[in-house]
């Protein structure tokens, strides 16, 4: 979190480090590689933001961490979670993992809900995946997590259907199920892309609050600069599967070293630039 | 500025759809607004304020369930058939997804004229020997006449999109999230094209979209939408100075690259009844940090402030 400067995993005290990616690239059927010969490293309790656009391969690359690629797909390099060789980790291994230690939320969680199951039932299964549980038990533990990411009347979150619910409020279930096993590093693909800027703001507060309260480690995977500028410690830029640059937010933001981190960020339009001409 | 006759006039406008189970919903409420030749018009609001409703009234795809909308001195809210056709060719349409419009067989060189030969301008051999004048115009090389759109980058599709816009001189070109697709380089790129085709053909644009930072960029007034209603509408150079507090919310919802004070941002508690309240009142009330007791029960109008924007708020009145 303190250090500057380039950060390609000095093997030393990395003890602390949550994550550790060296070399790894992923490509799908031995064409060209989607992610090609990345390496940085993230820390205990960091917020880091993987930045893009289209086509970059950030969303690939966090596949990757999750070990969810398609079968097609081949790693090759170091993929260090949580100081073990995520390749070398059998299925359940991972399963278990996954939920227990690392959680992911989506650009739109309603999109991974049962349409026809009500939001409780939903919960209470994810919940009986990892926990043993009483059903009182469950419900009551439902009912804390939506209100500590401020949903304020949880029963009626609980009893209503996905599309009952808006797109704001949908992401903050989507949040508290994630949070229910109080995971240590949350993945946020495009967490708040899908949303309106007001919502945004709230989801982007909502997470970093997680930090501040929970000393979660997150990495965030976003098209939106303003957003990783505001809540991330630090950034890594892709390109065409490549990392191009990797800093400390601010550093990054006002004295970028990368001819394409320049580009994108001279493109970016803001509230207080000149209007065009 | 020298206020000229608007060649785009909303009159109280509305829209109410009648869902399956007999609910009405009314997307748009009482809007008016003008539109000046020559200008930009932004209207900006979130997903679902009926922003692309006043988009499909305009451009008369949909019937106005009240109100006027008056093009250039006549009335076209009533109008029918074949009646409309000339409105389609006064008032053209950008949208936000370039592939969509597209039809996957057919060439961009067939696409770029169809607009031509349906409004009976030209033949269509005369049209395709306009195309490479037409791909110019947007900065593409006259050779991508001949490809697919699959061929094509959403970038360039859009570029195609607007050239047919512009081919048939339409009086007013309807922007509905035309950049919110493309990646940000892309999308400075077209924004700087729209200036400029803006400038050299003396074109109106009424740019709808949800970012506040690029309508502002491109419009030359904004109208901000909630729940239906226009609730605020003054020059973009005032945005800063905005009065109506959902207008003021939206300003401090925006993230900045640059800012690294980190603005706070306080959390807002959710609930469900709260979102889906149909109230007799301001539709903004229930999130309002400035309501008054009255708000509840009186919605507001739109009516000059004391500083001389327009704005839908009780507290301002």
């Amino acid at each position: 979190m303190k250090k500057a400067g380039l950060p390609p995993a000095a093997p030393g005290e990395e003890t602390m480090a949550i994550l550790e990616i060296e070399n790894y690239s992923i490509s799908y059927d031995g064409l060209k590689s989607a992610v090609d010969n990345v390496s940085f490293s993230v820390e205990k309790g960091e917020i880091i933001s993987i930045v893009g656009e289209s086509g970059s391969g950030k969303s690939t690359l966090l596949h990757g961490i999750l070990g969810l690629l398609p079968r097609a797909a081949g790693s090759r390099g170091t993929l260090k979670v949580f100081g073990r060789e995520l390749s070398a980790m059998s299925e359940k291994e991972q399963r278990t993992m996954r939920g227990e230690k690392m959680a992911i939320i989506f650009q739109d969680t309603g999109r991974y809900m049962n349409p026809i199951s009500r939001i409780g039932r939903q919960f209470s299964q994810y919940l009986k995946v990892h926990r043993n549980l009483s059903p009182e038990q469950m419900h009551e533990m439902e009912v804390d997590l939506l209100q500590r990411v401020h949903l304020t009347d949880a029963e009626r979150v609980l009893n209503s259907y996905p599309f009952e619910l808006s797109g704001g409020m949908r992401q903050r279930v989507g949040i508290a199920m994630a949070m229910a096993l109080q995971p240590e590093l949350l993945l946020a693909d495009e967490p708040t892309s899908a949303l309106d800027v007001t919502i945004q703001a709230q989801i982007v507060r909502q997470l970093m609050e997680l930090r501040s309260k929970y000393g979660t480690t997150i990495i965030v995977v976003t098209h939106n600069m303003g957003v990783a500028s505001y809540m991330s410690d630090r950034i890594v830029v892709m390109k065409d599967g490549h990392v191009v640059e990797t800093a400390p937010a601010e550093e990054l933001i006002s004295h970028p070293k990368d001819a394409y981190t320049k580009a994108l960020l001279e493109a970016i339009i803001e509230l207080d630039d000149e209007r065009l001409a | 500025m020298d206020k000229k006759e608007p060649i785009l006039e909303l009159n109280h406008v509305s829209k109410t759809f009648t869902t399956e189970d007999g609910r009405e919903v009314r997307a748009v409420k009482d809007a008016s607004l003008a539109v000046y030749p020559g200008e930009c018009i932004g209207i900006v609001g979130e997903s679902g304020c009926g922003k692309s409703t006043i988009a499909r009234l305009i451009t008369r795809i949909i019937d106005p369930s009240g109100g006027e909308i008056i093009l250039a001195g006549e009335n076209i809210a009533d109008k029918k058939g074949r009646k409309l056709k000339a409105v389609y060719r006064d008032i053209q349409m950008v949208y936000q997804d370039p592939y969509s419009v597209f039809s996957p067989r057919a060439g961009i060189g067939t696409f770029l004229t169809d607009g031509l030969v349906y409004h009976g301008i030209m033949t269509r051999s005369e049209a395709l020997k306009e195309v490479g004048k037409l791909l110019e115009m947007v900065d593409l090389p006259a050779e991508l006449a001949d490809r697919l759109p699959h061929q094509l980058s959403g970038g360039q599709l859009q570029r195609v999109v607007i050239a047919r816009a512009v081919s048939i001189r339409p009086k007013v070109i309807l922007l509905d999230e035309a950049t919110s697709a493309l990646d940000v380089s892309v999308q400075k790129q077209v924004l700087n094209l729209l200036m400029r085709l803006k400038k050299e053909y003396n074109l109106t644009y009424v740019f709808i979209g949800h970012d506040l930072a690029v309508v502002r960029s491109i419009a030359d007034r904004i109208a901000v939408m909630y729940a239906g209603l226009i609730v605020e509408e003054m020059d973009s150079d005032e945005l800063e100075q905005a009065e109506h507090p959902y207008t003021k919310k939206l300003l401090q919802s925006v993230f900045s690259v640059n800012d690294r004070n980190r603005k706070v941002i306080p959390i807002e508690n959710m609930s469900v009844s709260d979102e889906n309240l149909q109230t007799l009142g301001c539709p903004f009330q229930p999130r309002c940090p400035e309501a008054l007791p009255a708000c509840k029960n009186a919605c507001p109008m739109l009516r000059m402030t004391k500083s001389g924007h327009k704005a839908a708020c009780l507290a301002l009145e």
